[in-house]
């Protein structure tokens, strides 16, 4: 048995040899551990393979997503990015994305294309300028706006006032990748170069000093699992639970030193002590704690803190979890239940 | 073979025990342990990127004096921010090396703290008592020569906290430790204490009393 068990790869591999694991019993269990040990390790194999390859596709989705937003936001200056970002998805996914957008909020997205071709009016380049093909123009101005609108709105609808910011942005972008591909070309005359330069540095000014709204920006990294997210990371310990520790040990002998009567009288004497343990108190009245039981509501836990249900709003305000999800509270659940203000200005006074 | 199916079943295990930590202490250190009171605590970050503080640290204004914004440097005590203070936890703290000191009242250091914080108040050190400062210092590795003097060679190096930068008690426990003798170069001053803590959502604990009289 210890000699089969030893020399794996006869068991697997010679088909030459007769195979011999058939005969006894103890063989047999071995070949069943054997192929269990097999299955252990091909599920593991694919758990790690999904672990890897959702963290990474994960993480590329979001990386594609945080580029253009910052590409439009954060670097507004720097036209090449914008520009790959636009130009790098193939003409498939661009039309994709147009629809996306439109479904999201086909009002905003026509209307974004009206005003870009406004400002396009607005800011004409010389015709002199030899343009781009139409249709890759078209193209590249239709994935902008789509990438503008979905970027900047995250889903939500636009007010006007967005709509024209990024309708500007967008077709000063344009109009920036208008004078890049003429940067390209062969044929320039010293005028052109002087009208180009003249409009990248006008562009830039007005891309400095726009103040781009970036509150709608999702960060792209925002934990999104299920598992509930521990806010207040705190965590009980009892005092000297480890009498051994060394750094018990030394708090207990400070702690001794502390209760010598000079220390306690120092204490009551000082005035900024005294101002201390104010806090204090109304730090531990602060910190207070209600769990939920069964039949609570919002506002009878309120009537409990407060002596008034309508004060409900205190409580659902001081706890991240209810604001996210006002509608569930559960019985164990920990409140934070914040001290009244008028408490605290009557300790103030 | 079992050893060997063992073995992958930790990896395995190990891989998907594995959090993903999203807020991490730097970009490469996600969290570190210390022990407080004998429990292993582990010092990391609120992972809820929407979280904000509440009530708790939030209070912007108190009387000034004696609640006063203090400079970044006094006395020429040095002063460390969070990283510094993390390491000092992970390698002074850690190997017994130093301490990590809460300077405020017992009370302030029950509700909360540092992980691995001791509660050495303020208070202690302006009590002018030779019995007191003599008891102290041997407690941080100080050791009473015959002539009254101190042997700071083995003292420990101490990190000084307190509530936050309108907090005046660890700058006061500083003070007078070097004032009685101990050698600067051994006390850390956290100006930014427990509120810059709290606001960066890093691990608290909460010490309970061994024993709870009402």
């Amino acid at each position: 048995m210890a000699d089969k068990g030893n020399n794996l790869d006869d068991l697997i591999g010679s088909s030459s040899q007769p195979i011999i694991v058939q005969e006894s019993g103890g063989d047999k269990k071995f070949l069943y551990t054997l192929i269990i040990i097999l299955v252990v390790l091909f599920i593991i194999a694919l758990g790690v393979i999904a672990f890897i390859s959702g963290k990474y596709f994960g993480n590329k989705d979001s990386n594609n997503e945080q580029d253009i937003a910052t590409a439009k936001v954060s670097k507004p200056i720097n036209s090449t990015n914008i520009q790959k970002a636009a130009a790098t998805p193939a003409s498939k996914t661009i039309k994709e994305e147009i629809e996306v957008a439109k479904n999201s909020n086909s009002n905003s997205v026509s209307e974004l294309e009206k005003l870009v071709q406004e400002q396009e009016q607005t800011t004409k380049v010389e015709p002199k300028i030899a343009k781009p093909k139409p249709v890759e123009k078209k193209q590249k101005e239709q994935s902008a706006i789509a990438k503008a609108a979905s970027a900047a709105t995250g889903g939500k609808a636009l007010s006007s006032e967005e709509l024209a910011k990024i309708a500007q942005l967008v077709a000063q972008e344009l109009a920036k990748s208008k004078t890049q591909t003429t940067n390209t070309s062969s044929t320039q005359s010293s005028k052109d170069d002087a009208l180009i330069a003249s409009l990248q540095s006008a562009q830039t000014d007005t891309l400095k000093t726009q103040n781009v709204d970036t509150s709608n920006v999702k960060d792209s990294k925002v934990n999104t699992s299920s598992k509930k997210v521990d806010t207040f990371n705190k965590v009980v310990v009892k005092e000297q639970a480890g009498g051994d520790d060394e750094i018990a040990k030394l708090s207990s002998e400070i702690d001794s030193i502390l209760q010598s009567s000079e220390v306690a009288d120092k204490e009551k004497s000082l005035k900024y002590g005294k101002e201390l343990k104010q806090e204090i108190s109304s730090r531990e009245r602060e910190m207070r704690f209600i769990v939920v039981r069964q039949g609570d509501t919002l506002s009878s836990l309120a009537y409990k803190a407060y002596g008034r249900a309508s004060a409900y709003k205190k409580i659902y305000q001081a706890n991240p979890d209810l604001v996210k999800n006002p509608n569930r509270i559960y019985i164990g659940m920990k409140l934070r239940v914040p001290v009244d203000q008028e408490y605290i200005k009557q300790q103030g006074n | 073979m079992k050893k060997l199916a063992i073995a992958f079943l930790t990896l395995a295990g190990v891989l998907y025990s594995s959090e993903n930590v999203l807020v991490k202490l730097t970009e490469d250190t996600p969290y570190i342990n210390i022990k407080d009171n004998g429990v292993n605590v582990k010092i990391s970050r609120i992972q809820d990127t929407a979280n904000r503080l509440n009530d708790d640290f939030t209070r912007t204004s108190r009387l000034c004096p004696p609640h006063c914004i203090p400079k970044i440097q006094i006395d020429g005590i040095k002063t460390i921010g969070e990283l510094e203070l993390i390491d000092f936890i992970k390698n002074k703290v850690y190997k017994k090396k130093g301490i990590l000191v809460d300077a405020r009242l017992k009370g302030a250091y029950r509700l909360e703290t540092i992980p691995g914080a001791i509660s050495i108040p303020f208070t202690v050190i302006q009590v002018d008592s030779k019995k007191i400062t003599n008891s102290l210092f041997k407690a941080l590795g100080a050791k009473v020569q015959s002539d009254g003097s101190y042997d700071f060679a083995n003292a420990k190096e101490l990190a000084v906290f307190c509530s936050g930068l309108w907090c005046e008690s660890s700058v006061k426990l500083a003070k007078g430790l070097i004032e009685k003798g101990y050698p600067k170069d051994k006390v850390l001053w956290y100006r930014d204490g427990l509120q810059a803590w709290k606001l960066l959502g890093l691990t608290t604990v909460v010490h309970k009393a061994k024993e709870v009289k009402k």
